[in-house]
């Protein structure tokens, strides 16, 4: 079980926090959680199943109540310093297999323990990269934006501000699937869809589509793929598919570009 | 007053304690889908049982339904199959089901905070193991087996052991555009836990 706290969490959107939350279970965690606060109320105020009147009063009144005591102790803590994190995108075939978009590919050898050793050896065979190539400009056949991780309406907001006026690279086949009909009826309504049209995106219904690839939403062998899901596994997207896990605007930065790229540099 | 966010959440639900560690906890919220509950419903009915809570139990298909044209039948007859099971499921059970026509329909961690059926202090649960997501709320949120499916559909409640608590502090300004950053800062937990 794994609590969120400080400056950095506070100031994410409610849709930043579900990211945050969602892979908690990447990081070896049974669960997340974040305190809730005003812009928790402030975003469930009005919705369809959320208390209305006095019951959302004292509902409210009920959930501040919901912190983390100062005397309260903890098994472990970690400190991270948001700035100090680049983009991110996953080499191997775990999440846990992550690097800065700056950073190489790491080379197995120079790892820690035997076992370590062995699962970056693997994971680098499988997924065809070779020790040392740096990350940004690994070429890519498929990008998936999706997944409960990524695919809500921020993210397509996203995702269609670097797309916008683009066009995605001539080998590349590139989808959006937004994560609920709801995301995707707000996303038309903007004008998201025709934005990603143009650049050569699909625009999908709303599924799980390629995050597990239990529909036709699949990667041939030996495909390389940007992808907003959570998971990176063997053959997770499909069989022999090799997936790269990143952000919305990161993905979309490489479907334009056609390889991996840093998208601060846009 | 020395309890965790999620300490003050477990204790509000336990029913009955077993052991030491483990609790009988009470579930406020129980999504299910189209892949890890058709079985359950099976077991349900060869049980004889019905749904304890079925206004507590949200049905949305997702996991294995195509997301191209919606006007045509599904190709895929495993699909297919399993979208049936979940409307006839849902239909006998009573259960509000979001199905393929509905403009409600979505992923269930997407749907549950877009209703407002997600709220803070909730023990939520799904056959699905990113059902972490809910915790943004300040809900106990964890995906579950079927056979956990089965129990949560037949009693409301789960069986779990109480879990180690981790703190992760995140502190300074991240770049403007938060939306990459953000999932640099999440996926850069597994990293480290993994070096
Ligand atoms: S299969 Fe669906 S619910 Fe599960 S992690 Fe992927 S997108 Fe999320």
């Amino acid at each position: 079980m794994i609590e969120y706290t400080g400056d950095a969490i506070r100031a994410l959107s409610m849709e930043e926090r579900m990211t945050v939350c969602n892979m908690s279970i990447e990081a070896g965690a049974r669960a997340g959680m974040i305190a809730p606060d005003d812009l928790t109320f402030a975003y469930l105020q009005g919705r369809p199943r959320a208390p209305t009147g006095p019951a959302w009063t004292s509902a409210v009144a009920r959930w501040r109540a919901l912190r983390t005591d100062p005397e309260a102790r903890f098994d472990a803590q970690v400190s991270l310093d948001a700035s100090s994190i680049g983009p991110q995108v996953t080499w191997g075939t775990t999440p846990g297999m992550v690097a800065d978009i700056t950073a190489r590919v790491p080379d197995p050898a120079q790892l820690g323990t035997d076992t370590e050793r062995r699962a970056a050896q693997r994971a680098l065979e499988y997924m065809g990269l070779e020790p040392g190539m740096p990350l940004a400009g690994i070429p890519i056949d498929r990008v998936f934006l999706g997944s409960c991780t990524n695919a809500r309406i921020e993210d397509l907001r996203a995702a269609a501000s670097i797309v916008r006026g683009r066009h995605v690279a001539p080998r590349v086949r590139a989808m959006v699937v937004p994560g609920s009909q709801r995301v995707k009826a707000q996303a038309e309504q903007e004008g998201l869809d025709q934005v990603f049209r143009e650049a050569g995106f699909e625009w999908r219904n709303a599924g799980c589509s390629m995050c597990l690839g239990m529909n036709d939403d699949v990667l041939g062998a030996g495909e390389r793929c940007a992808a907003t899901s959570n998971r990176n596994f063997e053959g997770r997207q499909g069989r022999g598919g090799r997936t790269h896990l990143m952000s919305p605007m990161m993905a979309a930065a490489a479907a334009i570009e056609g390889h991996l790229v840093d998208v601060r540099e846009w | 007053m020395t309890d965790t966010l999620f300490e003050k959440v477990w204790d509000a639900h336990v029913v009955q304690q077993l052991t030491d560690e483990v609790a009988l906890l009470y579930v406020d919220l129980h999504l299910i889908h189209e892949v890890t509950s058709p079985q359950a419903f099976a077991g349900l009915r060869g049980a004889s049982r019905r749904v304890r809570r079925p206004e507590r139990t949200l049905a949305t298909v997702d996991h294995s339904i195509p997301t191209g044209d919606r006007s045509r039948p599904i190709a895929d007859p495993v699909a297919a199959r399993q979208v049936d099971a979940l409307g006839s499921n849902a239909r006998e059970f009573g259960i509000e089901l979001f199905d393929l026509a509905s403009p409600g329909q979505g992923i269930v961690h997407v749907i549950g905070p877009e209703l407002g059926a997600t709220q803070p202090g909730m023990v939520i649960v799904c056959g699905d193991s990113h059902t972490a997501t809910h915790g943004a709320f300040g809900a106990f949120a964890l995906g579950i087996g079927t056979s956990e499916v089965e129990h949560v559909l037949a009693t409301q409640t789960l069986i779990q052991a109480h879990a180690k608590n981790m703190l992760v502090e995140v502190n300074g300004a991240s770049p403007p555009r938060t939306s990459s950053s953000r999932s640099s800062a999440e996926s850069a937990l597994p990293g480290r836990r993994a070096t």
